[in-house]
């Protein structure tokens, strides 16, 4: 029975998120999104929610999980309730096309979630680093409320376990431990499952398969699930499927904002970045780059003084609200924090292993691992060591021709799709600063200064992780110029000024890219 | 004024085929790409003819109808080592903990929970490739206090390697008078020793 009512809490949560995001959007949301759409937004917004109350209690002092789990569930039912005569209706509006078939496409893909979904609430902790962070620091929230937690998170020897990070990940399995009635590790991974599910539901529902079938979109949701890293990722905890959901997601939402100077989706993203920056580090710098430019492109478009935008962003600030409180509270820091004062101190050397991190973790997502080997003679320089196999040589284990495709789809993007370069050039420039601030980052780290070999190890075999959602956001993103079912936008018209005064600010055209 | 069209003048061609050239090569190669990605998990097959997924789908019955954690957790270790857990021979290895969760688990029923652990072996740099040991097993033991230095908290470092300081000790005499309950001895071949100190600690 637990199984059964731990797998339900997501959409629950999925479902109470979408009336939160109702309440902030308003009926624009529910005219411009279709369902798919809204229940992923309310999965990612309920998950904040949820996760942050439950932070926030317990460094008040209350054990809230099982309350705010129950509370979930309840509300989760009751909006479902209120939903059902519509979907009804609309599953009655339904008109069979021949493009339909292409829906069977997803088949196997329906098999991969009947397989993974069950053994999401049977399979016990797999990675490592979930066991020495994300499922310990769960179990710590649901054990130790107020003092008793403060007095944990202060305790030097738990210095390995990340105290200092977002606790979006840990939050939603002390919500789970709620539910269930006590610390159950074994029905973590249903969070992963039904992010990947939520955002399959997303791309679907953003390319309208269902009024208007193409096969695109159902292409794109099975490539996505059958990633390698997919595969892999949905059966571990921890932050890894949780960074691609939201940076996917937001990706996907702020190329479309710039691509249809649609506002609401530009709310949308921003909105989403709260997400980003409760779940994992990578998820911080990304919420700095975008949200930095998601507000100069606000102000480009006249929209700085939306009211919609301002609440956005109190709302997402507010979201952010429990972690501030929570690193007030100082936990005892990972050596790793200190990343900063490390490089600092010894500027030349960080250079030149940023200089062989960055092309490694890079060129590490596009090859096999026998073609792209490296090595070390003296620690401190890096010899190629690789040999050619064929074609399964540009095969990544992780993310297999991905990144390849990525690159075919940007540059036919830009020579075919004009009226979207903007909104491509933005997002190939956040990821590219993304990737770049993370190896330049993992180059101040003391271990990768002392010995080169350090830079390749973790090139190969840790930074995958790293940087597989932002290859998958980008792949997405550049994706949606393509499967995103919008009408155009309808170019200003502009009357022929009828004397030389130029327009007054108020009369200006607000679309002026 | 653009001149008036003639009669003759055909009309403009709607957006056709030529135009849809783009979105027919990203389909088609999208879809190329995804349907070679299908092939691996459901055609290739383990020893036993099973694929990735038939593997999974099988062991699913077998650690759901295993309610004790220990048990479910060598059931999986054994699983993703791709094995068929649907296998009868299986049940058998089940019995004894593999795995280090298991093994953590394995320990977690056995004390109460208010045991004091010390476990040796996890201090200075000779130790950094221990340290996982000491992360499972402080996450499976939680929220009993488990020690791996002497006298002060340890201290994880990470400078040119990330690693623990602190005071080891492995008289089990020393641990007894401070209040250990139960030594977990790390030995040269990665095998941990339980030797109890207390009653508390699974002792007599």
């Amino acid at each position: 029975m637990k199984e059964i009512i731990a797998f339900l809490l997501p959409p629950a949560t999925a479902f109470a998120g979408m009336r939160i995001n109702r309440l902030i959007f308003g009926q624009k949301l529910i005219e411009n999104f279709g369902f798919g759409v809204r229940f992923a937004l309310g999965l990612a917004i309920g998950m904040v929610v949820f996760s942050q109350s439950i932070l926030l209690t317990t460094l008040i002092g209350i054990n809230a999980s099982q309350l705010l789990g129950w509370g979930a569930l309840l509300w989760g039912a009751t909006e479902v309730a209120l939903l059902s005569p519509r979907l009804v209706e609309s599953v009655k509006q339904f008109k069979f096309q021949r493009g339909h078939l292409w829906l069977l496409v997803l088949l196997p893909v329906l098999y991969l979630w009947w397989v993974f979904g069950r053994m999401a609430t049977v399979e016990g902790t797999l990675e490592f680093d979930a066991n020495a962070f994300w499922v310990f620091k769960a179990k710590i929230m649901y054990l130790k409320q107020g003092k008793d937690f403060l007095n944990v998170i202060h305790t030097t020897n738990l210095g390995y376990a990340h105290l200092d990070y977002p606790m979006l990940v840990p939050s939603l399995y002390t919500l789970t431990y709620g539910v269930v009635g006590q610390v159950w590790e074994f029905t973590n991974k249903v969070w992963p499952f039904w992010m990947v599910v939520s955002l399959c539901l997303a791309i679907l529902s953003l390319a309208r398969v269902w009024n208007r079938p193409k096969p695109l979109a159902v292409f794109l949701v099975v490539l996505f699930c059958f990633l390698p890293a997919t595969m892999q990722f949905i059966r571990q905890e921890g932050g890894t499927i949780p960074m691609v959901y939201c940076t996917s997601m937001t990706a996907i939402f702020m190329v479309t904002a710039i691509a249809y100077a649609d506002e609401l989706a530009l709310c949308v993203g921003i909105l989403l970045l709260a997400e980003c920056a409760n779940t994992k580090f990578e998820g911080v710098i990304f919420t700095a780059l975008w949200g930095t430019i998601a507000l100069i492109y606000a102000w480009r478009q006249g929209w700085i003084k939306s009211r919609l935008l301002w609440k956005t962003i109190l709302v997402a600030a507010v979201f952010m609200f429990p972690y501030f409180c929570f690193r007030m509270a100082k936990p005892v820091l990972h050596p790793e924090s200190g990343w900063l004062h490390d490089g600092a101190k010894s500027p030349s050397t960080v250079m030149h292993r940023f200089t062989q991190a960055l092309p490694l973790n890079i060129g590490d997502r596009f090859f096999s691992k026998e073609f792209f080997h490296w090595q070390t003679p003296d620690k401190d320089h890096i010899q190629y060591d690789g040999h050619w196999t064929g074609l399964g040589g540009l095969v990544n284990p992780e993310l297999s021709v991905m990144p390849w495709m990525m690159l075919f789809m940007i540059g036919l993007s830009f020579w075919k799709k004009h009226r979207h370069r903007l909104a491509l050039g933005i997002l190939l420039a956040v990821i590219l600063g993304q990737l770049v601030i993370l190896s330049a980052v993992i180059s101040c780290l003391g271990t990768m200064q002392a010995d080169a070999g350090q830079v390749i190890t973790f090139a190969s075999d840790v930074v995958g992780r790293y940087y597989y959602p932002f290859f998958t956001a980008c792949f997405l993103g550049v994706m949606a110029i393509w499967f995103v079912d919008r009408d155009p936008v309808a170019k200003p018209v502009v009357e022929p000024a009828p004397s030389v005064v130029p327009p007054s600010p108020k009369n200006r055209p607000k679309n002026r890219r | 004024m653009p001149p008036n069209p003639s009669p003759e003048t055909p009309p403009a061609k709607p957006p056709g085929a030529a135009a849809q050239w783009p979105v027919i090569l990203v389909t088609v190669l999208v879809g190329i790409f995804a349907l070679a990605l299908i092939f691996p998990p459901l055609f290739s097959t383990n020893g036993q003819g099973q694929n990735q997924l038939q593997v999974l789908s099988k062991g699913f019955p077998v650690l759901r109808n295993n309610e004790n954690p220990m048990q479910r957790d060598t059931l999986d270790f054994i699983l993703n080592g791709g094995n068929d857990i649907s296998d009868p021979r299986m049940e058998a290895y089940a019995q004894r903990p593999m795995g280090l969760a298991a093994l953590s688990r394995a320990y977690d029923q056995m004390l109460p929970k208010n045991a004091r652990i010390f476990l040796s072996g996890m201090v200075g740099k000779e130790n950094t490739s221990r340290g996982g040991y000491y992360f499972f097993l402080r996450n499976y033991l939680f929220p009993r206090d488990l020690e791996i230095s002497l006298g002060k908290p340890a201290t994880y470092i990470s400078d040119d390697e990330a690693w623990m300081d602190g005071i080891d000790c492995t008289d089990p005499e020393v641990l007894r008078t401070n209040g250990f309950d139960l030594f977990l001895r790390f030995g040269s071949d990665n095998s941990i020793t339980p030797i109890p100190l207390t009653p508390n600690g699974g002792g007599q």
